[in-house]
């Protein structure tokens, strides 16, 4: 949270010289962190970042009090000035007054009753809330402002006689209930929250968070209550979460102020009101304390100390550190017993607490930086994240291009991609509709950003490899895909995706396949016999649905396996003595006929033929070059021969013809 | 003869001198000096040649050899030259071939990068799941139900029951959910050293927040192991990530899941921490770090008296874009795929 410190109202409360920019740069190495320093009404104003468990620093009273223990450390003198009432109360009168209070609800309350005269708050108070930004309503609660951004704890006013009962009733609100806070909002409330009764079953505040109209000082206002509660912090963030009141006592009172903090600013708001206004008490201070929180105790060694900062601590030093944090330290053999003060009650719970109090004081800074020793395991370390490395770039050797897409998709985008919504895990309050379902497909958002970009480049590839979230009993299982879309061949994209994964030592097979939900046409891809994927044109409603332009190859499959199996011992085959025989024969090849069947074909025909290719094609005629190695003889043409002849009448039944004679 | 011999050597020479290209000389010299060649079949006619004739004829058809030898030999050297000077480009114009390389996502760049350098001191590269449960989200980092960071307004929920333990299913709003699902994995038995990279997700979007995100979270549980360690570790890798003249600092902050805790600065690379246009205070925020708190380790099934850890969390986007030269302004073009973002790394 943050807040805004005049420097010259800290220094109030602090005894010191200290430039602000001195101020600011220590207070941030070791404690609050100053963001900025502001010109506010001629002076220097700090803008602070206070951390939500320090609610006892989110003040003048409790920044200065930090200060004083930080600036000694750099050698900068400074003495923290606590508040001491001045001024003596003297009541006489004791006009009628009741609180009753619900412990579990309210800590501590203290209240008392002013007669006044409404006007102008003096110059300074203005002045100061100004710095603040805040803004300078009236003398009467200007002061509960003043106080509480002084001395850390909220505070409020009510006006005496709108409260017809001169009751206030502590409870919890019934769902249904409403209240009008002054600045005319109406709550619905549901029920629970912290409410203050007139008796009448009327709510009359919503203490700690906001006051309510039908109780609000106003010009016509002769009499005030001046009104302290120290509140469940717990209930007063749910109320204020709930209506989204954030008012600055709220986010203060959500965070377990101190009840002790309430007795200093009840005594500071009494002082500015007599000081100030000339305000007459007329009723005596009730003060309902139900319980004063017991002192905390804890035990840290000196050993502990040391270990955890990695310093060799001298125990003057600790000592004389926890004293200036106020945690009255005793030393017995290595071990330290302090007293937790009130306003750390909230923060200081355990010994580790301890540890960032000796640390950061003694200065972060002044530890040094030494790499921990790593020892390391004689295990197996996961290849996975090298292996996908791999992967990445021989895709982008291939001339594709990586794109990051969300994992959350529109309705809109499943509806385009011909899926089902209900496959797909929902989000329950996602930010817009835009994100609002995890994925089950890559390829619908490469569709996407293929589509946006297509009329940008000639030669467009794209890749994404990412988890997709595929629904089971538990948390869905996170599977790890590669996607693909290009504006390439199709069977140029099959043969790069055969030497890409080849990178990684996989060999994958292309099944031709006549229909697919996702494609036109297309393969199966395959690893080991199963079927990991698919590669083809997509389906023509896809093309229209993301208003392709150009013919485009896409391609999906899950990589897991792929990845964790992947290796890459190749075996070392000797190289032959002797030669190849390489030639090329020339078929014609009805149109229907598969080339990589007449290939397969062939190869079969003899061991002899280590090779066969497909060298060209041209009007119905296709040439295949075969290679023939024999690796304990040289082979001649006339060792070739009748195999040729085998080749030739095997395709010959098979209706293909070769061009020319054997 | 003689005469026939003179006619040879006009006739050898001019030959000679006309021939274009290298591969002609050999033919050229076979022709005349080769075993079946003129002067070889001349020479078998010796015999019958009367002895006043066998000198003069001798010595001219040596004296041919070897002035025919010596031209043809020059000529070579000539042609050699002039086939390294023919053979002159006009190197100062572009290729027509088409080399094309594609592009890895900056993002990729970053987490390469950053992994590299973390596991050169022995931090083992994981990834935990992105949709996790409350449980290991919040519960076992010591953030209770009412914590700001687990209500809706910041934290995303899947439409699923609820699960009686592990609490609702959300998309994980931080890679610490992998700290204590890596100290299950290694059975509770420190040494543990992980850097866990992954998708986190967060319900805000504007110039300095995508919805989804990368983080990376380094977490080290040894025995002694204390502030002065997780110092050195920062430092070196802003020594190793912006350069060997870039510091790192601690400051007091505050996280549910470590104590003490946080916030770690690298020195801005320009000014070396002095304060400069880009970095105003000579610091740059990189993000948040602490030492592992008790209750965190003990839900790892790890003692808090025996062990002690520390554990940082910062974004792969924003830890990256911080790099002088890399300036994007606003992180959501990293995901919107315009391919002339995408090429210019």
């Amino acid at each position: 949270m943050n807040i805004l410190i005049p420097y010259k109202w800290l220094l109030q409360y602090l005894d010191t010289k200290a430039t602000p920019e001195q101020i600011a740069k220590y207070l941030s190495l070791c404690g609050p962190s100053v963001e900025r320093i502001s010109n506010i009404e001629e002076e220097p104003v700090f803008d602070i970042e206070v951390t939500s468990n320090r609610v006892d620093s989110m003040s003048v009273l409790g920044i200065a009090r930090e200060t004083a223990v930080i600036l000694p450390q750099f050698g900068i003198p400074a003495i923290f000035k606590p508040y001491k009432q001045k001024i003596k109360i003297d009541v006489k009168k004791n006009i009628p007054l009741t609180i009753k209070n619900n412990p579990k609800l309210c800590k501590r309350i203290m209240a008392m009753v002013f007669e006044v005269r409404l006007g102008v708050s003096s110059p300074l108070i203005q002045k100061r809330l100004k710095q603040l930004n805040m803004r300078p309503l009236n003398n009467i609660v200007d002061i509960t402002n003043y106080v509480m951004s002084e001395i850390g704890h909220p505070a409020h006013v009510f006006d005496y006689d709108k409260i017809k009962s001169h009751t206030l009733i502590i409870r919890e609100s019934k769902k249904g209930e409403t209240a009008i806070s002054f600045d005319n909002k109406k709550y619905n409330l549901l029920g629970g929250d912290i409410v203050i009764d007139d008796g009448t079953g009327e709510i009359i505040d919503l203490p700690g968070i906001i006051g309510t109209k039908n109780s609000v000082v106003s010009p016509q206002t002769k009499r005030f209550i001046f009104f302290l509660e120290t509140n469940n912090h717990k209930k007063i963030r749910q109320t204020s979460m709930m209506h989204g009141i954030r008012t600055v006592a709220a986010t203060l009172n959500e965070k377990a102020v101190d009840p002790e903090l309430a007795q200093i600013a009840f005594n500071r708001g009494v002082e500015l009101f007599i000081e100030n206004l000339k305000a007459k008490p007329i009723s005596k201070l009730i003060d309902i304390y139900p319980q004063k929180p017991a002192s905390k105790r804890l035990n840290i060694s000196h050993q502990f100390l040391k270990t955890k900062v990695g310093v060799d601590l001298k125990k003057e030093e600790v000592l004389r550190i926890f004293k200036s944090l106020g945690f009255k330290p005793k030393l017995n053999h290595g071990l330290y017993t302090i007293e937790v003060p009130s306003w750390r009650n909230y923060d200081i719970n355990i010994k580790e607490d301890l540890v960032e109090e000796v640390a950061r004081i003694y200065g972060y800074h002044n530890i040094p930086s030494v790499l921990p020793d790593i020892k390391h395991s004689i295990n197996t370390f996961d290849k996975r994240f090298y292996w996908e490395q791999k992967l990445k770039n021989a895709l982008k050797h291939s001339s594709f291009t990586e794109i990051y897409s969300y994992s959350l998709i529109a309705k809109d985008l499943i509806e385009k991609a011909n899926l089902k919504e209900k496959g797909h895990l929902k989000l329950k309050n996602s930010l817009s509709e835009e994100w609002e379902y995890l994925r089950i497909f890559l390829l619908p958002s490469l569709l996407d950003a293929y589509a946006l970009n297509e009329a940008k480049k000639n030669h467009l590839a794209l890749f994404e490899i990412a988890n997709v979230y595929l629904k089971q009993a538990k948390l869905p299982k996170e599977e790890l895909r590669l996607a693909l879309i290009t504006n390439h061949k199709l069977l140029n994209t099959r043969e790069q995706l055969k030497l890409v994964f080849k990178e990684i030592g996989q060999k994958l097979e292309f099944k031709p396949i006549p229909s697919h939900p996702q494609l036109s046409q297309g393969f199966e891809i395959l690893s080991k016999n199963k079927i990991i994927g698919f590669l083809g044109y997509p389906k023509a409603n896809l093309v229209k649905n993301f208003c392709l332009k150009r013919k485009v190859v896409v391609a999906e499959l899950g990589i897991d396996n792929l990845i964790s199996s992947a290796k890459l011992a190749h075996h070392y085959q000797a190289i032959s003595k002797y030669n190849h025989i390489i030639e090329d024969l020339t078929f014609t090849v009805p149109a229907n006929k598969s080339v990589n069947k007449l290939i397969a074909s062939i190869k079969e025909t003899s061991e002899l033929i280590t090779r066969v290719e497909f060298k060209d094609k041209y009007k119905g005629r296709i040439t295949i070059t075969i290679y023939y190695l024999n690796r304990t003889k040289q082979l001649s043409n006339q060792d070739i021969a009748p195999i040729r002849k085998n080749i030739v009448n095997k395709l010959a039944s098979l209706d293909i013809q070769l061009v020319g004679t054997v | 003869m003689l005469q026939i011999l003179k006619n040879l050597e006009k006739e050898a020479l001019r030959e000679i001198s006309q021939i274009s290209a290298l591969k002609k000389l050999e033919n050229v010299r076979i022709k005349y000096l080769g075993r079946n060649g003129s002067l070889s079949k001349l020479s078998k006619q010796f015999p019958q040649l009367s002895n006043s004739q066998k000198k003069e004829i001798g010595q001219k058809i040596n004296y041919l050899k070897s002035a025919l030898g010596q031209v043809l030999e020059k000529k070579g050297k000539e042609l050699e030259q002039a086939g390294s000077n023919l053979a002159q480009e006009n190197l100062d114009q572009p290729s027509q071939a088409i080399n094309r390389f594609g592009h890895l996502h900056l993002v990729s760049q970053a987490i390469e990068e950053i992994a590299l350098i973390f596991s050169k001191i022995g931090f083992e590269r994981v990834r935990h799941p992105e949709v996790d449960w409350e449980w290991f989200a919040f519960e076992t980092l010591n953030m209770p139900k009412d914590h700001p960071a687990r209500d809706e307004w910041e934290t995303l929920f899947i439409d699923t029951p609820q699960d009686k333990k592990m609490g609702k299913m959300v998309l994980t709003p931080h890679t610490s959910n992998g700290q204590v699902r890596e100290m299950l994995s290694k059975n509770s038995q420190p040494p543990i050293r992980m850097i866990n990279i992954a998708k986190c997700y967060r319900r805000q979007q504007d110039i300095t927040h995508t919805v989804m995100f990368h983080q990376f979270e380094g977490l080290l549980i040894d025995k002694n192991i204390h502030i002065g360690h997780l110092k050195g570790v920062f430092d070196y890798f802003a020594k190793n990530f912006y350069g060997p003249e870039v510091k790192s600092r601690i400051r007091p902050f505050n996280f549910k899941f470590t104590e003490p805790s946080f916030e770690v600065d690298f020195s801005c690379s320009i000014c070396q921490g002095k304060g400069c246009r880009t970095c105003k205070s000579g610091w740059h925020e990189v993000g948040g770090a602490g030492m592992v708190h008790p209750n965190v380790l003990k839900a790892g099934g790890i003692d808090p008296e025996v062990y002690t850890g520390f554990a940082f969390g910062w974004g792969i986007e924003r830890t990256y874009i911080m790099k002088s030269g890399i300036k994007i302004p606003d992180i959501r073009i990293l995901y919107q795929n315009d391919i002339r973002f995408l090429e210019q790394f």
